[in-house]
């Protein structure tokens, strides 16, 4: 660097540098604290999803498929999370065989419900040769079958019903859409009506067109798309199903009741679905909000007089708030945010007695721990 | 903290330059000090718990460099380095080679006596091979008088310390900066210099290592887990680690010369695009510059160096590439990577090969050299023996499948990646660029780009895109 030129150059790497590390500093002075107790300080970062937005563009016009983690699809353009990796833990089949084992010594039945993942097994997609989603639940449903755990894998129901596997599925999150879980709720009744209770659920409750149809167009950014934004992964169409009949309900958690009323005031959270609150909020929590530890929700008129105990994740939650319009109770735990040591899950159902417990997880949770502690 | 971070630029960065200039004015100690904090605090961000080891390495090497030169050309000078070095050793050996000693240790008594030895657990500090060899690297020279014992312990620890070097290098030596820690001046144009070389580190590893790294983890995950690898899948991945390693390791010693040159220090180059070599020696020659001469300089020439007999000449050369392999980490991968390199260089160093080629039988050669180097890095990359076989085994056509459709798709979508990859790995562009010096217009362009690049590169780091660290074996 020499010369009149060379001062050009001086005076622009300078200016543009200063210039950035400034404004990077004074803009996020406020998450200096997290940064000193090492805390995420990106988390907060000023302008964070302009970041986003933009790499989201460059990444997308680049052509590359794999974003943070997340792999954009030819299939429907969906931005799914692999499960690269055989990842599963043969301590999970004991407990859930174990779990199974102690409800039947006290004569009450145990289903395990098999929730597809967001990830065809027939895609083509080279890369997910080594994807390992079904080849971890075939694995863990053989070995727990084989203990004679009753089982219902929902992924054959979706491979008939769904023709095009994404379909099910929110293009920009890993979550069923709402219209797939209400199609789950129908085929976990009717299996429960045939083999558990023996006892029908009117064709009205298990029907579409029991419901009003609120869709909201290109609102909804789901959780695999806010890692990349929307100019990489797109806007999701989001569904809300809202029955047309008569419902009378009641929420619970740990600390009591809190609220009681139809179906629209007790299990939809429409804060949710604020789409100007794209990368804040999910609207996929509008079905009893986000997910918790314990919450119970009674049907003060129902069809049939059961309840059911739910072991769950967080695609559970809107085939529980559908299926609360049918029988008496419904108790949910999810394990991952309960605190064993307060009151285990076996202590729960101890005190809950319920009718049938349903184990409902998806691949994903086969693999960790938290979702197995159930002592 | 890593450099490639928003804390790092934001937090730490920001404020220890603004801090630095507007100390200028006063005497230079008043910087120095505040650098040695500086880097103290940078240390402790990431491993609290060890600053007191750092800090223990400061003052015995200080101590000792004191009493080297206060007995100067008598047997206690001796003593004191033989401490010194000793005690260097052992703390490199305590916190890096003695959980991998202890379970080597305790399979063999388990196979002999039936009962094991529980590994001591201790987690490795960052960068303690990169200062243990620093503070050698001083107490060695004061000890041969090149250079002068540092009266200012603080001083010292700012040399043993400075936040630039002190996690991944490079290896300065101390009569490379003595005279700079008490007498510098920074001009406008050196802080314009250290801009440029940091951000174009910077976008280095972000862009470019950080994307390879994808690539090479996902393959040697997949060698790991005994999952689906096929041949031209294990060679992009062997590639995309060769790529990942070169331009993660010389983007930090860019960024490490580049943050010097900010606050007036000058520290050698660490490579010299090292895939452009033609044989194994040349290639050591232009990779990892500091660690290279640190080796030659204080292992390989004290040990009588090449102008022995051939039986010595073999000893001398294992006993470099020995230390060399393990210094990069303690495994058995990492001793086999030292040994391969052993046998490729006695090999050149007995028969000569490589100097005299030309034509088909250089380009053969060269061809020999970066295929040994890239199977090199498998064997330094993968977790495991076993892991490294498998990976091996692909590459050579005797894993799975010939054919997954995975490389292809790979390749689609990073090829610009590559290219420019494969460009930057030669000075193919340096060259085309010192045409263009002479323009009025180039002072203007490069340093937009430059700096255009660096601000992509912090979208990446916002997202919170892949960032792996890969000199925790360090």
């Amino acid at each position: 660097m020499d010369g009149k030129k060379s001062k050009i150059s001086v005076y622009i790497y300078i200016c543009i540098f200063i210039a950035i590390l400034f404004m990077g500093t004074v803009l996020n002075v406020k998450n200096i604290p997290k940064a000193v107790t090492g805390g995420d300080y990106t988390d907060g970062f000023f302008g964070r999803y302009t970041f986003v937005e933009i790499n989201g563009r460059i990444t997308k016009k680049l052509g590359i498929k794999e974003m943070n983690e997340r792999l954009l699809l030819d299939s429907g353009d969906s931005l799914v999370n692999p499960m690269y990796g055989n990842v599963w833990l043969f301590d999970n089949v004991e407990k859930t065989v174990d779990l199974s084992r102690k409800l039947s010594d006290k004569n009450i039945p145990f289903l395990y419900v098999q929730v597809p993942y967001e990830i065809d097994m027939n895609d083509d997609e080279p890369i997910l040769k080594t994807e390992h989603s079904d080849d971890v639940a075939n694995e863990f449903l053989q070995r727990i079958r084989a203990e004679g755990v009753e089982c219902l894998d929902l992924r054959a129901y979706i491979a008939t019903e769904y023709p095009d596997y994404y379909e099910a599925f929110f293009r920009t999150d890993h979550h069923w859409k709402s219209e797939t879980a209400f199609s789950a709720m129908g085929w976990i009744s009717e299996y429960m009506e045939d083999r558990i209770f023996h006892e029908s659920v009117p064709g009205e409750y298990k029907d579409p067109a029991s419901y009003e149809t609120e869709i909201i167009e290109d609102s909804f950014l789901g959780a695999n798309g806010r890692r990349t934004g929307k100019n990489y992964a797109g806007l999701d169409d989001f569904t809300v199903l809202t029955p047309k009949f008569e419902t009378s309900l009641t929420l619970c958690d740990d600390n009591g009741e809190l609220k009681t009323g139809s179906f629209d005031e007790v299990l939809l959270y429409r804060e949710y679905l604020d789409s100007d609150s794209l990368y804040e909020n999910s609207m996929y929590d509008v079905y009893t909000g986000l997910d918790r530890d314990y919450f119970k929700i009674i049907n003060n008129e129902p069809v049939i007089d059961k309840k059911i105990f739910v072991v769950k994740d967080s695609f559970s939650r809107p085939v529980i708030a559908f299926m609360s319009t049918i029988y008496r109770e419904i108790v949910a735990v999810d394990v991952r945010y309960n605190d064993p040591e307060k009151e285990s899950l076996y202590e729960i159902i101890d005190r809950e007695d319920p009718d049938v417990v349903l184990m409902m997880y998806n691949p994903y949770m086969l693999g960790t721990e938290e979702g197995f502690d159930f002592e | 903290m890593v450099f490639s971070s928003l804390v790092f630029l934001f937090v730490f960065l920001s404020i220890t330059l603004a801090v630095y200039y507007l100390l200028k004015p006063l005497p230079i100690v008043f910087r120095n000090v505040w650098l040695l904090i500086a880097s103290i605090l940078f240390y402790a961000y990431g491993e609290p718990e060890y600053v007191f080891l750092l800090l223990a390495s400061i003052v015995i090497n200080y101590a000792c460099g004191f009493f080297i030169e206060r007995c100067k050309d008598t047997v206690k000078a001796k003593i004191w380095l033989v401490t010194a070095v000793t005690v260097d050793l052992l703390i490199l050996f305590v916190f890096k080679y003695l959980n991998f000693s202890v379970s080597l240790l305790g399979d063999l008594t388990m196979k002999l006596f039936g009962f094991g030895i529980e590994s001591p657990g201790l987690s490795l500090p960052i960068g303690i091979s990169f200062f243990t060899f620093q503070a050698i690297s001083y107490v060695v020279d004061v000890y041969r008088g090149s250079a002068k014992a540092q009266k200012n312990p603080l001083y010292l620890g700012l040399y043993i310390a400075m936040f630039p070097q002190l996690i991944a290098g490079p290896i300065v030596r101390y009569k490379t900066i003595e005279e700079q820690i008490e007498h510098r001046n920074v001009q406008t144009v050196d802080f314009a210099l250290g801009i440029e070389r940091f951000s174009i580190g910077f976008s280095k590893k972000v862009l470019l290592a950080n994307t390879f790294a994808i690539m090479a983890d996902k393959t040697f995950g997949l060698a790991r887990d005994g999952d689906f690898l096929t041949a031209p899948l294990a060679w992009l991945g062997a590639i995309s680690y060769s790529l990942q390693i070169f331009f993660d390791f010389s983007g930090y010693s860019d960024m490490a010369i580049g943050l010097g040159r900010m606050f007036g220090f000058k520290y050698e180059e660490n490579f010299n695009y090292p895939y452009m070599s033609g044989t194994v020696t040349e290639f050591w020659r232009r990779w990892h510059i500091s660690l290279g001469s640190f080796f030659r300089d204080y292992v390989y020439i004290p040990l009588g160096g090449s102008r022995v007999g051939r039986g010595r000449l073999i000893l001398n050369l294992f006993i470099v590439w020995f230390l060399t392999g393990i210094w990069h980490g303690a495994g058995f991968n990492f001793m086999l990577w030292g040994l391969m390199y052993f046998v490729l260089l006695t090999f050149e160093k007995l028969t000569g090969i490589g100097k005299g080629l030309k034509g088909i039988l250089s380009i053969c050669y060269r061809t020999f050299t970066l295929v040994a180097v890239v199977f090199g890095w498998v064997l330094f990359r993968a977790e495991s023996l076993g892991t490294a076989k498998r990976f091996i085994l692909s590459m050579i056509g005797l894993g799975d499948d010939f054919y997954s459709g995975i490389a292809p798709w790979y390749m689609k979508q990073y090829w610009l990646f590559f290219a420019v990859a494969f460009i930057l790995c030669t000075p193919v562009l340096t060259f085309l660029l010192k045409k263009f010096e002479h323009k009025t217009w180039y002072g203007v362009v490069k340093p937009v780009i430059v700096m255009a690049f660096f601000m992509i590169s912090l979208t990446y780091l916002v997202v919170n895109a892949y960032n792996p660290f890969i000199y925790f074996n360090f």
